[in-house]
């Protein structure tokens, strides 16, 4: 299992570098988790990024999850249809 | 089925449709809810189907246009006003009008078209841009597919979006993320994601459009108001919700599954069941068990019940009555058999007397009605005479549910709306008074039902001015009921309210209020053996508390006998029987005879006197007396002899065969002779009104 | 006799009466007002009521009001025997026991014998007589049992219909 943290504030102009990031992640380990708890919003590139690296992740049959998220995060999740009001999917 | 059987059916369905549009309409103009107005337009529909069918064109016609306005008020062409909601209400008047009393001819007529000429300018006037009518609650649908390049020009679209999810109650959200490809082979400068979100905000269209004035040029943004048809498609959506839970706990479909197909729903405008089966995820007869279910659980929600006419059930109550009486002759027969088949007799109609007080109870049970749309029938009354006279009031109504034998809420009605008036007349300040007294300008009165202890509770209450004690004691005095120097409290004088002599004021606005009627209000009350009382706080409002039994036909009472003659109390009236001893029956100057009775003096009712005729005995001491009460005073009365106990079945007397309060009806006996229930409210407030008269 | 008493009257043809006696007058009233006849039976004294009102009576299960006929005409009371029966007629949808001295027959009354009630100058109110008839050499006063109770105590009848 690795737990990654994004050090920057994710958003358009580091979105190249969190991908790659939780690609090569999810390439070396069969458990990833993406912690946000460093992070106060994200854009929707970043959002993006998250949904691509579950499609990801189911297809090679490793799991991938995000948590830390705050409020605010969670709002923005649900808005993309990531998250079902009250709880993680 | 008749032709007279069809216009009889419609016209009882019409009532209750004009009651309820009557409701919904007063409702709609202070919640301005679309799913009123959505309730309303099914009732005109509804009217206007039946009317038709019945004959009656001339008001399948007049709904139609009353529909077709509806159909603009729903649309947001046309906004919920006071004049709106006036002409409606008056409208159905004019229905009532045509279908229970002819309603023909030029009256009718004038009527018909004022009410058109109105509505049409309502109509012409609010042709307006949409979004003036923004105070009410629309439903928008939004697609915002956004141009990939969007994160080149500096915009997060997800900004946009938390906007408008921040601009109302988002009602459904479908993110189309089928662009987005796997992270390996994907570019994540670029956007994929598209929403279709349906609104329900009280925003204009304008305001929703602003959210995306930055993205409204290269992206694809479309706003619809979709009020009309969202409402509309509401109820149908949620039963095919229901269809989708359904299917996922017979576990025919997955909860994945089946939010694939929801979502697939609202890309293509089919059945939720045809996608399922499209799809795959289930048999075509897997879907029919579940339509089943669904349809099972509709039909029971809808048709647990059966109309049936009050005729049958008062029939019903009849016959009990008279196995009631049966029973009590039977009795009789017992009493003169020998020990040992009097015996097995008598217990095998005491098993008879407990299923006969079960049968009772069920048939009340089945007369029993709520009391809602009794009260509900007062808020129209109280918007109306309340705009009429200019004071700002709002009806609260609580306990619509309590239930209360038919007959008794056919003569409540009456008597609180007269109770309504009053405060609404006289308990109630102008607005520029409240607030003068600190008070909010808007008064409340209230209406309550209750069952406690037996007896069914009915309360109104208002944040009135409360009576004015001081102005009925100089009405009292007035009127040579007390005299200047009496001391009289307040319970007293609260109680003259209710005197004949008192409602023949002729200038009743300045006495604070209640007057007018209130002994008609009384005698009603008491009609239903029902009792009624006043609290009051000064300045701070009046509440008027009615006390109901729950059933009218059958009580239980105590048999005795006086000469000759047997008479009936109820059993809940009687407190003791006593034999006096001579030296505690006095007489009292003022207060004529009295017999001290556990250390309190009772005045003292020779009833062979009352109802003239003769007694076994004609001194006291040597007779029985029973003590009653009623609202906590007593009465002793004189009789020759007890009886016993036993269900009684009312029979009413027409008032034209005694005009005595104290007889409150007739029963026939066991051995077919009739007896006389006597009331001992309506003895004991006989007996005041002629000390009073005095 | 001409036209327009003959509507005031409005009987057909022929009518059937069932006559009895008060005193020495034969009176008449129209047989589909007549529910049934019963001899005496025990009656309920009932206070403060009506004059002429003897009490109520059990009718099968129904209290129905009875009036004793010589009140109600003002005649010297009479105490009953056995041949005192009490005629129950309908009038407005309700039952009202009409106590009278003896019943005598059923006997068709040709229209064309029927008379308009003079003017009386008789104690009895002429509201309450249809007119004279006459049965070979008898006059039998016919009765609009409707008017048994004057418009006062009507009036409260239809006030506990309309309650």
């Amino acid at each position: 299992m690795k737990e990654l943290f994004f050090s920057k504030d994710a958003g358009i102009k580091n979105i190249k570098q969190l991908k790659n990031d939780i690609l090569s992640a999810i390439e070396e380990d069969s458990e990833v988790i993406l912690n946000l708890s460093n992070q106060r919003r994200l854009d929707l590139s970043s959002v993006q990024v998250i949904c691509s690296a579950r499609i990801e992740a189911k297809q090679r049959k490793k799991i991938f999850k995000v948590s830390g998220m705050n409020n605010e995060i969670i709002k923005q999740f649900e808005i993309c249809g990531y998250m079902k009001k009250g709880g993680e999917k | 089925m008749s032709e007279s059987g069809i216009i009889e059916i419609f016209q009882n369905e019409a009532r209750e449709i004009l009651d309820n549009i009557e409701n919904d309409l007063v409702v709609l103009e202070e919640t301005k809810s679309s799913e009123v107005v959505n309730r309303l337009f099914r009732y005109y529909h509804t009217l206007k189907g039946s009317s038709g069918i019945a004959g009656f064109t001339s008001i399948s016609e007049f709904t139609h246009s009353l529909e077709s306005c509806l159909d603009l008020v729903r649309s947001g062409k046309i906004s919920i006003t006071e004049d709106l909601i006036s002409i409606l209400l008056q409208s159905t008047d004019w229905i009532r009008g045509t279908l229970f009393e002819g309603g023909i001819g030029e009256k009718y007529d004038t009527i018909k078209n004022d009410i058109f000429t109105r509505l049409e300018v309502i109509r012409s006037g609010e042709a307006l841009p949409v979004s003036v009518v923004a105070d009410k609650i629309r439903y928008y649908r939004i697609k915002a597919a956004f141009a990939e390049n969007i994160f080149e020009f500096g915009i997060d679209p997800l900004i946009v979006m938390e906007d408008l999810f921040e601009s109302g109650e988002v009602v459904e959200n479908f993110v189309d993320r089928r662009k987005l490809s796997m992270l390996s082979k994907l570019d994540p400068e670029k956007c994929y994601f598209s929403w279709r979100v349906v609104v329900k905000t009280a925003k204009s269209i304008d305001k929703i459009k602003e959210v995306f004035l930055f993205v409204l040029d290269n992206n694809e943004i479309i706003i619809e108001d979709i009020t009309s048809e969202y409402v509309e498609n509401l109820d149908e959506k949620r039963g095919e919700k229901k269809l989708g839970d359904i299917l996922v706990n017979k576990g025919i479909v997955t909860e994945r599954e089946l939010e694939d197909v929801l979502n697939e729903q609202q890309k293509e405008n089919k059945k939720i069941g045809e996608i399922i089966v499209e799809k795959g995820f289930a048999t075509p007869k897997d879907l029919n068990t579940a339509l089943g279910i669904q349809d099972d659980i509709k039909k029971k929600i809808e048709s647990n019940t059966v109309r049936v006419d009050t005729m049958k059930l008062d029939n019903l109550m009849n016959l009990l009555g008279e196995i009631v009486i049966g029973q009590a002759s039977l009795n009789r027969i017992s009493e003169a058999l020998d020990e040992e088949q009097g015996y097995r007799l008598k217990n095998a109609l005491y098993g008879l007397d407990r299923i006969t007080r079960e049968f009772q109870e069920q048939i009340m049970s089945i007369r029993m009605i709520p009391i809602g749309p009794t009260f509900d029938q007062f808020k129209r009354f109280v918007r109306d005479m309340s705009k009429q006279i200019g004071k700002d009031i709002r009806l609260d109504i609580n306990g619509k549910d309590t239930e209360l034998d038919k007959t008794v809420i056919e003569r409540i009605s009456d008597p609180l709306k007269h109770m309504i008036r009053n405060s609404i007349d006289h308990g109630i300040e102008t607005s520029e008074e409240r607030m003068n007294c600190g008070k909010d300008s808007q008064s409340v009165i209230s209406l309550n039902a209750y069952h406690q202890e037996g007896s069914v509770f009915i309360e109104i209450k208002d944040d009135g001015r409360g009576l004015n004690y001081e102005k009925i004691r100089a009405k009292a005095i007035a009127k040579n009921i007390i005299s200047k120097d009496d001391e009289v409290s307040e319970e007293k004088l609260k109680s003259f309210i209710f005197l004949p002599a008192f409602s023949t004021s002729d200038s009743v606005s300045d006495l604070s209020g209640r007057g007018v009627g209130m002994d008609v209000v009384k005698s009603n009350i008491d009609a239903l053996r029902g009792t009624i009382e006043i609290d009051s706080i000064k300045g701070k409002g009046t509440t008027v508390r009615i006390k109901l039994p729950l059933t009218l036909a059958i009580i239980d009472g105590m048999l005795f006998r006086v000469g000759n003659s047997t008479y009936i109390v109820p059993l809940l009236s009687i407190v003791e029987s006593i034999q006096p001893k001579k030296d505690d029956v006095k007489t009292i100057k003022g207060k004529g005879e009295v017999v001290l009775v556990r250390g309190e003096y009772v005045s003292l009712i020779r009833l062979y006197d009352f109802f003239s005729t003769s007694a076994d005995h004609t001194n006291p001491w040597e007779s029985l007396l029973i003590i009653v009460e009623t609202n906590g005073e007593r009465l002793a009365l004189m009789i020759d002899d007890l009886i016993g106990q036993q269900q009684i079945v009312i029979k009413s007397l027409d008032s034209y065969i005694t005009q005595s309060s104290a007889i409150s009806g007739a029963t026939i006996l066991g051995d077919g002779s009739v007896a006389l229930i006597i009331d001992i409210h309506g003895l004991m407030s006989g007996l005041k009104n002629e000390k009073v008269i005095e | 006799m001409d036209k327009d008493n003959k509507e005031k009257i409005s009987l057909g043809e022929e009518n059937q009466f069932v006559t009895f006696m008060i005193g020495s007058e034969t009176y008449g009233v129209e047989v589909l007002k007549v529910k049934e006849i019963l001899g005496m039976t025990e009656i309920t004294h009932v206070p403060n009521s009506l004059s002429f009102m003897r009490g109520v009576i059990n009718l099968r299960g129904a209290v129905v009001p009875v009036v004793d006929m010589r009140l109600k005409f003002q005649l010297q009371e009479k105490e009953y025997d056995t041949f005192t029966v009490i005629i129950i007629v309908e009038v407005r949808e309700r039952l009202i026991g009409m106590i009278v001295d003896t019943v005598s027959d059923v006997a068709s009354i040709p229209v064309s014998t029927i008379q308009n009630t003079p003017h009386f100058t008789s104690k009895i109110e002429t509201d309450f007589i249809k007119g004279i008839g006459q049965i070979e050499s008898l006059l039998v006063i016919i009765l609009d049992v409707d008017k048994i109770l004057n418009h006062e105590e009507f009036k409260k009848i239809e006030e506990d219909k309309t309650a």
